[in-house]
């Protein structure tokens, strides 16, 4: 009996584990993405069943119930090869520190999550994203997916519109005009709350700024690098002066096992 | 064997290079062609490939498999400094931001630019290389002096092996090899990095410099090449280097 009830525990932990994730479901259609004079994200059109994607970026309160119950170990904590952010580096400069993990994201110097439970979990890497993933049950978005959940049926690069000046409404990205100084023009260095600024017309939050989310797949028409994988939306580092990767065109792209502290996901169910 | 190391080395370095280009919009110019343009070091390089392989054995072992790995410590250790520059030339071995592929649009051939391109989208120096850079600074001058009056060009990794050692020495030579190839324009860049890195008060106060920064960030910003411009580049570069050996 007792073997029963454990194995119902385990079986049915996902799901009160994730209990929280909202989802909006993307419907079934053929999507117009990409953009004619892009480098790397060719403009094309695709078939996409429907899909549910989660209205915000996984939490750290998310991924600590991920960690607790399965004991997963990420790793920037194995292999302690973390990339961090202080406020004075030169762009697009980032350091290791060994220290650095998802509870520490910028290293135990710069202070832990303690506070920011309902931030996006951090400092994890792609592999650390898909281990959620398979705990819970969901999957990770393709980067056509996340790219027509952003879009929310525009065709413009924002999915406000063409004017990237009021990208500080729904996203939260740097302002300053270069890394030397902490950006204080809003009480966010780093991430902010899941939630903090306004949704796009499918009521999804933070698809551009907080974190850049890990996607599946390769590029349209792009040969798959080995190791390589790729995130969008941008992420709080990101300024209109430097990288400007918030919006639906984009895609970054990174080591699969590095672990930096603008790098999140949200996830789907189809 | 030999032959076999070599060849993959030189393999991959060629691929990081153009994969860049092929990321880069439309822009033909010949300035964007030195853009990412590496000079190639072989000194101790079959050992380094060597070193690869056994650390990415290790790295197998660890559990990963979709990496090629970077030096361990110990086998870091053993490389001399000639063949420490060479690893730090050949393989920059730390992750890069994931946002860091410009897509000018702007043909380069027509602007200097403020900012020294990325290295390889997807990797930059460590920390253990940069610091090597700069604690070795003189050795490191010489290698880079020796290299490219061997190949009569500077190639982005060199330049950026500058920046980082802040090698304000090596100015005169930058100045002669943009002589010498007036299409490489990133070497009026590095110019411009040492001037603004060191705080050239003449630099930083010139209606230049306040010119580009006018609208707060120079990240992206860039100027005419003009004949003027880069007689003012060339000529202030010149003078800051005077007034650092004076000191």
């Amino acid at each position: 009996m007792r073997r029963i009830k454990n194995s119902l525990f385990f079986l049915l932990l996902p799901f009160f584990a994730n209990a929280q994730l909202e989802f909006v479901k993307i419907p079934a259609g053929t999507y117009s993405l990409g953009s004619k004079l892009h480098g790397l994200n060719k403009a094309h059109k695709v078939r996409l069943d429907s899909f549910w994607i989660s209205t915000t970026e996984i939490t750290n309160a998310e991924f600590d119930r991920f960690v607790s119950n399965s004991h997963y170990v990420t790793d920037a904590e194995k292999r302690h090869n973390a990339m961090v952010f202080e406020p004075g580096l030169r762009e697009f400069e980032w350091m290791e520190d060994s220290t650095a993990y998802w509870r520490f994201p910028n290293g135990v110097s710069r202070g832990g999550i303690e506070n920011k439970m309902n931030h996006p979990v951090t400092c994890i890497s792609y592999r650390d994203a898909q281990a959620y993933c398979k705990w819970a049950g969901y999957r990770l978005p393709t980067l056509d997916e996340w790219e027509a959940a952003a879009r929310a049926n525009t065709r413009t690069d924002f999915f406000f519109g063409a004017n990237n000046q009021l990208i500080h409404q729904y996203a939260n990205i740097w302002k300053g005009v270069d890394h030397l100084k902490a950006d204080s023009t809003d009480e966010f260095v780093y991430t902010a709350p899941v939630k903090s600024f306004a949704p796009n017309a499918f009521g999804l939050y933070d698809m551009y700024g907080n974190v850049f989310e890990f996607c599946s797949r390769k590029p349209f028409g792009a040969t798959a690098k080995p190791g390589v994988v790729h995130a969008r939306g941008g992420s709080w580092w990101c300024s209109i002066h430097s990288c400007g990767f918030f919006n639906s065109v984009d895609i970054g792209r990174v080591a699969s096992i590095a672990s930096f502290s603008n790098q999140g996901f949200r996830v789907v169910r189809q | 064997m030999k032959a076999i190391f070599l060849t993959i080395t030189l393999f991959t370095c060629l691929f990081n290079c153009y994969s860049q280009l092929d990321l880069n919009g439309k822009d033909k110019s010949i300035s964007r062609a030195y853009k990412y343009k590496m000079t190639i070091v072989v000194w101790g390089l079959e050992k380094i490939s060597r070193m690869k392989v056994e650390a990415a054995a290790i790295n197998k072992k660890e559990g990963v498999t979709d990496y090629s790995g970077f030096l361990k410590q110990h086998q870091y250790d053993s490389l001399t400094v000639r063949q420490k520059f060479t690893y730090a030339m050949m393989y920059p071995e730390t992750f890069a931001q994931i946002c860091s592929i410009s897509l000018e649009t702007e043909s380069e051939d027509k602007i200097i630019k403020f900012y020294l391109p990325r290295l390889s989208g997807d990797f930059q120096l460590s920390q253990r290389q940069r610091n090597f850079l700069i604690r070795n600074k003189d050795s490191v001058s010489f290698y880079i002096k020796e290299l490219t009056q061997l190949n009569h060009q500077m190639g982005l990794n060199l330049k950026n092996a500058i920046a980082i050692a802040n090698i304000t020495e090596l100015i005169p030579l930058i100045i002669s090899e943009y002589r010498a190839n007036t299409h490489d324009h990133y070497l009026l860049t590095l110019l411009i990095h040492l001037m603004e890195q060191n705080k050239s008060p003449e630099f930083l106060e010139s209606s230049f410099f306040k010119e580009v920064a006018k609208n707060g960030s120079y990240y992206n910003a860039s100027v005419a090449y003009t004949a003027s411009n880069v007689e003012y580049v060339i000529s202030s570069a010149l003078k800051f280097y005077y007034a650092q050996n004076k000191k």
